[in-house]
């Protein structure tokens, strides 16, 4: 009996080796940048990635001013979303959605809030202080500005905030 | 002037509104969702100094006019001015997305709950059948429903219920006789004929006020989770990975909950470090009288841990608290025929407790280890009286171990942990000292918010009284569909 258990835990654990190694479906993909991007008259002009992924999993951070961060998200199947969380958070869509729930029954507060729409969100991000989010820097508006991450902007060698499609 | 305005952190009413109007306005646009071109090469230049956007503006002039001294946080539910200058632009629906947008819903609701079987592999006639399920029983555990209200951007209302069969049904721990008699709560319903009716009840598992004095600490006043360890503060059956709490967890040794105040919070260290804190002050341990201090000596929790983020993510922490606990019952007495009242006590101790905690989650590891020491000394008048005698002073050890590996097949998390626990209750039944308990099961989450579990124990006791049940191991099968809502 305690043999045959033994054997299946080892089965259990050799699949998910196997299935965690297997490679993936070969598609193209496009390489994605992510700006971080704050109200163009906000004083935040860097931020470390360590310092986004506190601001964005509601560890609460205040800049030098002591004017507090309001992150905003995407909707939780938006593309950048999903990159945005796997880069930042190392978290993917899924483990996202349990990282939130799993918080929320330890009774803390919630996920940023998210808007839909880009331009929304960048007019919002433009006119409310503290607010942070990110896009694509071809989405950029004349209300916001971006701030370097680990002291590099996008397009730099290094910048940490990209993914691919 | 606009963008000026809106940083104030003034509040004034009409503040509020022309910031209301501002994200109404942006309401206008909800419905125009962004495509999102490739990529172009990016440079310095092209980031820092972004083009405009070509989209027509919608800030209204009107809201300009009316911004000054705008707090950032609109009010939920608070009409804006400009609705009425242009009519038909939004719905009251549409204005409410606006104002969710900016300010999220005032009032939540979310919980969880379980439902379980249980089936105990030993003899019939084993005593713990005395408190535990003789044959295989389904059940439902935990039905926990949340209040989660964002009062102010600094201000936070949270109470946790539970839901419960109990005490209907529920064997009592306090009889002296061989027979263990159940609480009865079978009621006469008057809208059904006075039929019986099985009354349940609530408990009340937190109940907090909470200010957000810095982005670096929080205050709390109410009813409050100790915040002790991994498994205190997680305790929801989604959350948590095995079937029930280890029993060090459940022996109490730190009160799970207290009524006080508590500050807490984390702040960034160099680099992936980060430093949490808690210092709490309370009644002492609230399961018999949560609402009052028996002996006016306040009870102190402090608390310190320290995160890693890399290579996955670490915490080491460690928990004191220290406290007098009360047991006692009013009197009335008289002098000279004056009435006075007094407490007399049936049960005093002082006490400290130690603990000790470490996390380590890694991809697809989760590795995580609670220990536990409790000292506990009767003062001369609270000293109980057992049956083989007065209580002696006791320091009490537990802890567990847990590691488990989320496979990505379909989520499944095959998990072992190992568990040595005094437990104050069996010694004061005089039923067992310890309890050394190994488990292995598995652990399922197909989606988020829903979790499976099967687990198979094996439980072995020591100590105890002459007539103790030390001799009597317990092995069993624990299963478990939680869920979050």
């Amino acid at each position: 009996m305690r043999r045959q258990f033994c054997f299946s835990a080892f089965l259990l654990l050799a699949l998910s080796l196997l299935a965690q190694g297997a490679p993936g479906t070969a598609h193209a993909s496009s390489h994605v940048l992510l700006a971080v991007v704050v109200a163009r008259n906000s004083e935040v002009v860097a931020l470390t990635l360590p310092q986004l992924r506190r601001i964005f999993t509601g560890g609460g951070a205040s800049d030098a001013s002591g004017q507090r961060y309001i992150p905003f998200n995407h909707s939780p199947r938006a593309a950048d979303r999903v990159g945005f969380d796997q880069v930042v958070l190392g978290l993917s869509a899924s483990e996202v959605s349990q990282f939130w729930i799993d918080r929320k029954i330890r009774g803390l507060p919630g996920p940023p809030r998210s808007v839909d729409s880009l331009t929304l969100l960048l007019r919002l991000i433009g006119h409310l202080p503290g607010a942070i989010t990110y896009a694509r820097p071809s989405r950029m508006t004349s209300d916001v500005r971006v701030v370097r991450i680990d002291g590099k902007l996008p397009g730099e060698p290094g910048y940490p905030l990209a993914f691919d499609e | 002037m606009l963008n000026r305005s809106l940083g104030s952190r003034g509040g004034s009413t009409s503040g509020r509104r022309a910031v209301t109007a501002l994200l109404v306005t942006f309401g206008a646009l909800h419905s125009a969702r962004a495509d999102v071109p490739p990529d172009p090469p990016v440079t310095e230049a092209s980031a820092l100094h972004a083009p405009a956007s070509n989209e027509p503006s919608v800030l209204a002039s009107k809201t300009d006019s009316a911004a000054g001294g705008a707090n950032a946080a609109a009010q939920p539910g608070e009409q804006p001015a400009v609705l009425e200058e242009q009519p038909g632009v939004l719905t009251d629906e549409e204005a409410g997305l606006a104002d969710a947008a900016a300010t999220g819903q005032l009032l939540k609701f979310y919980g969880f709950g379980d439902m379980g079987y249980r089936h105990f592999f030993v003899a019939q006639d084993s005593p713990w059948f005395l408190f535990l399920n003789r044959q295989p029983s389904f059940f439902v555990g935990n039905l926990n429903l949340y209040l989660d209200a964002q009062l102010s951007e600094r201000w936070r209302a949270l109470a946790e219920v539970r839901f419960t069969y109990l005490p209907n049904g529920a064997p009592s721990l306090s009889s002296t006789s061989p027979n263990i008699p159940r609480q009865d709560a079978d009621l006469a319903d008057y809208t059904n004929f006075s039929r019986k009716t099985p009354v349940g009840g609530i408990v009340l598992e937190r109940a907090t006020l909470e200010y957000s004095a810095f982005p670096w600490l929080s205050i709390s006043g109410g009813h409050w989770l100790t915040p002790y360890g991994i498994w205190n503060v997680d305790h929801g059956s989604p959350v948590i990975i095995g079937v029930t709490a280890p029993f060090i967890i459940g022996a109490q040794l730190i009160p799970t909950s207290q009524v006080g105040v508590l500050g807490q919070g984390t702040t960034p260290l160099i680099g992936n470090w980060e430093l949490g804190y808690a210092f709490g002050i309370s009644n002492g341990r609230a399961a018999k009288v949560p609402f009052e201090d028996l002996d006016g000596n306040k009870a102190v929790t402090a608390r310190v841990a320290v995160t890693y983020r890399a290579f996955g993510e670490s915490t080491l922490g460690g928990t004191f608290y220290a406290g007098r606990s009360t047991q006692g019952a009013n009197e009335l007495y008289f002098v000279d025929g004056r009435p006075k009242s007094r407490l007399n006590v049936s049960e005093q101790f002082d006490e400290r407790s130690y603990a000790a905690d470490f996390k380590w989650v890694w991809r697809s590891l989760h590795l995580q280890t609670e220990w536990l020491l409790n000292e506990r000394r009767y003062t001369d008048s609270g000293r109980p009286r057992r049956k083989t005698g007065l209580a002696p002073n006791t320091h009490n050890l537990g802890g567990y171990a847990l590691v488990g590996y989320r496979t990505p097949l379909f989520g499944v998390m095959p998990y072992a942990s190992f568990e040595y626990s005094a437990d104050p209750l069996l010694q004061a039944l005089e039923l067992a000292d310890s309890v050394t308990i190994v488990t292995c099961g598995l652990n399922i989450r197909p989606e988020p918010r829903v979790v499976f579990k099967a687990e198979y124990s094996h439980g072995s006791f020591s100590g105890g009284g002459p007539q103790g049940f030390a001799g009597n191991s317990l092995q069993g099968v624990d299963m478990q569909a939680a869920w979050a809502f």
